[in-house]
């Protein structure tokens, strides 16, 4: 009954089907086996670069200024959507993004690829709220994609633009502490297999998220100075101007406002011009402010004393260029603080020949006119001192330098040079950044000396100097209750081979306390379009200074002298 | 034929000795070895396959390989136990198992958890009487083909009844849904049927009728359809192969002919889903290349081979189907599995019997070829002539050996199923 012979055909059938197998399993791994590896290769070596959150840029006291956020780009793979379903698809979509659905639907129809294939993918919208992104997701529209997408946002919109920068679509930054401070606030991205399967929590390489970066900047201060600016820039008509506080322990910026500024959350719509930090890159002829540097050279070289003094006769010619006072009078015999006080061209000059050329350019090359200050900002200018030795130096520059014109200098560093002797002395380098935390790691900026153009004998003298010319001449600039160290400039503007006969630029350099000055301003208006005698340093920069340091010693909490000589005292 | 039998065996009842004093004396070594080498290796490949499973479901890594461990140990203790007992002592139990089979599948059908889809689990998915069913089918279609003997020739008597039996049992399974079982339980049952003499013509009925209810349930249930328009859709096209089977394919071409070395798949960290069970053979290509493959086949081989060889040595009709079925059930299972995986068959959801995980599936393999070295064993001592007498059971009261009862009995009764013949 149960015979051997049925089993046979039964052996028969299974040993043909062992051997398709086999001979099946050799084609796989020996024959196609090269071929199919690389087609592996093509689906599973795809990449995919996970990236890092840019970091967060805060005050010094930790008040936000620049932030990462998620915005959405509402994507299409086009092929995935069916003809019938293309006008319905639009039509939701159309009604979330609010737009029209004949701007939507070239978006999920696009024309086919050269090879004649259907496009895989394509961008309905760029840059889509959550909680539009949200409404759409919840969608669930076969063929339609929802991806997140990093966003720089600036909390406080305008303020302290020129300093921050901005941060482009791919999340590079551009300008100010966004470019210079790129490589900390990015972070580094990480490529991992596109196949998140493949990696689980344990083993998923992730992205190094960008340094944290703390300014020297206080977010009050620099809204105080803002407004402050608007309203001289209101008060005097100026197109423009700058201001910028600085602290004299280490040269930390407190504040750098330039105006017209602009909103880099929407940097992409603003003109590139505005874009530029003027307080760092803009180049401008100093003006009766650099007199003061001619005055520090004259002091720390020996030539001259406060005491010294000369015949001011209305003129003199260096070079062969003729030089006179801004009154265009003779002032008579005149000490050297008078001459700081009247700011007298004639007076600045001289000293400068009596310096001679040789020792006067050695102090402007200490003073660092020809130098970059070396802040931490992205995108600053150079000044333009020219020298002996130089093509277009002839004597008379001289002559003109010693009180600020034909030497063009950024406000920075005009601020940064004088500041060398309001500190005693020694040149620091300016910076916006107090300190980087890159994880638990936290790099505090150490103070650096780029310089002792003079000595601290010489500094003091100077500084006591201004102390003196502010208050005989410049009572404008005063600050209730402080004593106060400045210089008054009313630069002339080059205009082609001429300088502009009305345009002036009126400039305040101002340090308080006088006696041990902490902090250091430079007030620059640009063009005021007031009546053609007020056009001055001393009635536009100067009483600005004076509004401004008026509010700046609350903020900053610095005592008054009383307050102060009574503490000595005790 | 049963007279041929008995003539055949030299009996002597002076050199009875028990099968229980020296139970290994007989043991078919080739078959033992070609078993523990194929466990061993599933066992090394289930650790290997498994180990990102279990971290990705947060278990520790040797979990699976641990339920494995403990499943062959199991049975192992059943290899040995069986054994100790002559395979006729089976008969004895087939109805009722198949009962309980029966039961079990309808309470799956009932109560059972869904796992993808399909009913296929009690008790949190540790136990799944499909398994269990087609170890159950065997030795019950074994016991009611033997005690049919010549009247499986017969329609009525023995065609239809049959096709009723196989039916039940398919049915119950095919509604789970699992379609793969179903086909499988089939087959081997048409196989033994075939084996144990049915007529051409009823058989050709038979497979005719099994092919269109075949292709009836894959058009009507959705799963299967997939799978089976997958492979033909393969067939036509071969970049048109659905993601499991063509990752399947990339863990083949990848392994080559040496493969990237034990423990160094890429494929199961992720592109195979579930690499520790039906796709295990994909993690072995990988591994171990053409040679690990042919290995694991060569072992499967041997174990059918010494099956059937063991079918053609047994001299009494109830073992040789017993051994034939187990035999063509190891084999179809695994060359289905295979099949699949390789492309040369659709995808099935059937394991490599010894080494896919799976705890129901390897104690009932392992159950199933310890029944085999027991009939081994009985057979060769039967040829020794150191059989014994079945004691306390109702088969041995009217003779001296199984099949020549087996014999007796069918020659005096008529029955229906084989729930007729014990009254």
């Amino acid at each position: 009954m149960v015979s051997p012979k049925r089993l046979f055909p039964v052996m028969a059938l299974l040993v043909t089907v062992a051997v398709v197998i086999v001979l099946r399993l050799i084609f796989l791994q020996v024959v196609e086996s090269d071929r199919l590896e690389q087609e592996h290769e093509r689906v599973f070596g795809a990449e995919l670069e996970l990236q890092p959150i840019r970091g967060q840029v805060l005050d010094r006291n930790g008040a936000v200024l620049g932030t990462t956020g998620y915005e959405y780009r509402i994507t299409a793979d086009p092929s995935q959507i069916w003809e019938q379903d293309l006008s319905g698809t639009a039509a939701i979509l159309a009604t979330l993004l609010v737009t029209r659905t004949s701007y939507i639907i070239p978006s999920l129809d696009p024309p086919r690829l050269a090879d004649g294939s259907e496009a895989k993918y394509s961008v309905v919208a760029s840059r889509v709220s959550p909680e539009v992104a949200e409404a759409i997701r919840q969608q669930a529209i076969w063929g339609i994609y929802v991806e997140p997408v990093q966003r720089r946002y600036y909390p406080h919109n305008h303020l302290l633009s020129h300093v921050l920068g901005w941060v482009d679509a791919d999340m590079r930054g551009n300008s100010g502490v966004e470019g210079h401070y790129n490589e900390h606030l990015r972070g580094n991205s990480v490529t991992v297999s596109k196949y998140p399967m493949l990696h689980y929590e344990w083993s998923t390489p992730r992205p190094h998220d960008g340094a944290t970066v703390v300014l020297t900047i206080d977010r009050t201060i620099q809204a105080t100075t803002e407004r402050v600016l608007a309203d001289a820039l209101v008060r005097y008509n100026a197109p423009s101007g700058t201001i910028i506080v600085m602290d004299l322990d280490g040269y930390g910026i407190l504040a750098m406002a330039s105006l017209p500024d602009f909103d880099p959350n929407a940097y992409y719509r603003t003109e590139r011009q505005l874009l530029v930090n003027p307080a760092i890159a803009r180049l401008f002829e100093p003006g009766s402010i650099h007199k003061v540097l001619t005055m520090a050279a004259a002091i720390d070289s020996g030539t001259v004393t406060p005491a010294t003094v000369y015949n001011d006769v209305g003129v003199i010619e260096v070079g062969g260029w003729p030089i006179r006072n801004w009154d265009g009078a003779a002032h008579g015999i005149t000490d050297m603080t008078t001459l700081l006080s009247k700011s007298l061209n004639v007076g600045a000059a001289t000293i400068a020949s009596w310096m001679g050329w040789k020792t006067y350019y050695q102090y402007m090359m200490a003073f660092g006119l020809a130098d970059y200050t070396g802040i931490d900002l992205e995108g600053e200018g150079i000044g333009q001192l020219k020298q002996p030795g130089d093509d277009l130096w002839t004597e008379s520059d001289l002559g003109t330098n010693s009180f600020g014109q034909g030497v063009a200098v950024t406000p920075l560093r005009e601020l940064v040079s004088i500041a060398a002797i309001a500190s005693g002395g020694t040149m620091y380098q300016p910076h916006v950044v107090a300190e980087v935390r890159d994880g638990d790691r936290v790099y505090q900026y150490q103070k650096t000396i780029i310089g002792q153009p003079i000595s601290k004998e010489s500094a003091n003298t100077v500084r006591e100097m201004m102390v003196q010319a502010v208050s005989r001449e410049v009572s404008s600039a005063s600050v209730p209750g402080y004593t106060i160290g400045g210089k008054t400039g009313t630069a002339q503007i080059p205009d082609g081979p001429i300088y502009h006969p009305s345009d002036i630029i009126g400039t305040f350099v101002g340090f308080l306390p006088a006696d041990n000055p902490r902090y250091i301003a430079l007030i620059k208006i640009d063009r005021p379009q007031v009546g053609q005698y007020e056009r001055w340093g001393s009635t536009t920069a100067a009483p600005t200074f004076s509004e401004l340091a008026q509010q700046l010693v609350v903020l900053l909490d610095v005592p008054p002298d009383s307050a102060r000589a009574l503490a000595d005292a005790w | 034929m049963a007279a041929v039998n008995v003539a055949r065996t030299r009996i002597s009842p002076t050199r009875v000795v028990p099968a229980v004093s020296r139970p290994f004396a007989q043991l078919d070594y080739a078959l033992a070895l070609a078993i523990a080498g194929l466990v061993m290796i599933g066992l090394i490949m289930v650790y290997s396959a498994s180990v990102y499973v279990s971290l990705l479901q947060e278990l520790t890594p040797t979990y699976y390989f641990g339920r494995q461990l403990g499943a062959v140990l199991l049975g192992l203790v059943a290899i040995v136990l069986l054994q100790f007992i002559d395979y006729r002592t089976l008969r004895r139990f087939s109805v009722v198992a198949a009962a309980l089979t029966i039961a079990g599948l309808a309470a799956v059908l009932i109560l059972g958890e869904s796992i993808l889809g399909a009913k296929r689990g009690l008790f949190q998915g540790s136990y799944q009487p499909s398994e269990f069913a087609k170890l159950i089918t065997v030795v019950y279609i074994a016991d009611w083909l033997a005690a049919k003997g010549e009247r499986i020739k017969s329609f009525e008597l023995g065609f239809f009844p049959f096709l009723f039996l196989v039916a039940i049992l398919c049915g119950l399974v095919a509604l789970q849904p699992d379609v793969s079982t179903t086909t499988l339980i089939a087959l081997i049952a048409f196989t033994m049927f075939f084996v144990a003499g049915a007529r051409w013509s009823h058989f050709a009925i038979l497979m005719a009728g099994g092919a269109s209810v075949f292709a009836g349930l894959v058009a009507f249930m959705p799963h299967a359809r997939q799978r089976f328009m997958e492979y033909v859709w393969s067939l036509m096209d071969p970049s048109q192969a659905q993601w499991h089977a063509q990752q399947v394919v990339y863990s083949f071409a990848l392994g080559g002919l040496t493969g990237r070395g034990l423990g160094r798949s890429f494929q199961k960290t992720g592109p195979l889903p579930v690499p520790h069970t039906d796709s295990i053979l994909a993690v072995v290509g990988e591994e171990l290349g053409l040679v690990g493959c042919l290995v694991v086949l060569a072992l499967l081989c041997v174990i059918i081979y010494r099956g059937y060889k063991i079918a053609l040595e047994t001299r009494e009709d109830y073992g040789r189907l017993l051994a034939v079925g187990i035999t063509t059930w190891l084999a179809v299972q695994g060359l289905v599995n295979i099949a699949g995986l390789t492309g040369v068959g659709p995808f099935s959801g059937v394991p490599l019997p010894f080494v896919s995980y799976g705890g129901s599936s390897m104690l009932m393999s392992l159950i199933g070829v310890g029944i085999l070295l027991g009939i081994s064993q009985q057979n060769k001592r039967t040829e020794a002539g150191m059989d014994r007498p079945l004691t306390g059971s109702r088969a041995t009261v009217k003779g001296r050996n199984g099949a020549a009862v087996g014999v007796s009995w069918r020659n005096g009764r008529t029955y229906f199923t084989g729930v007729g013949y014990r009254r």
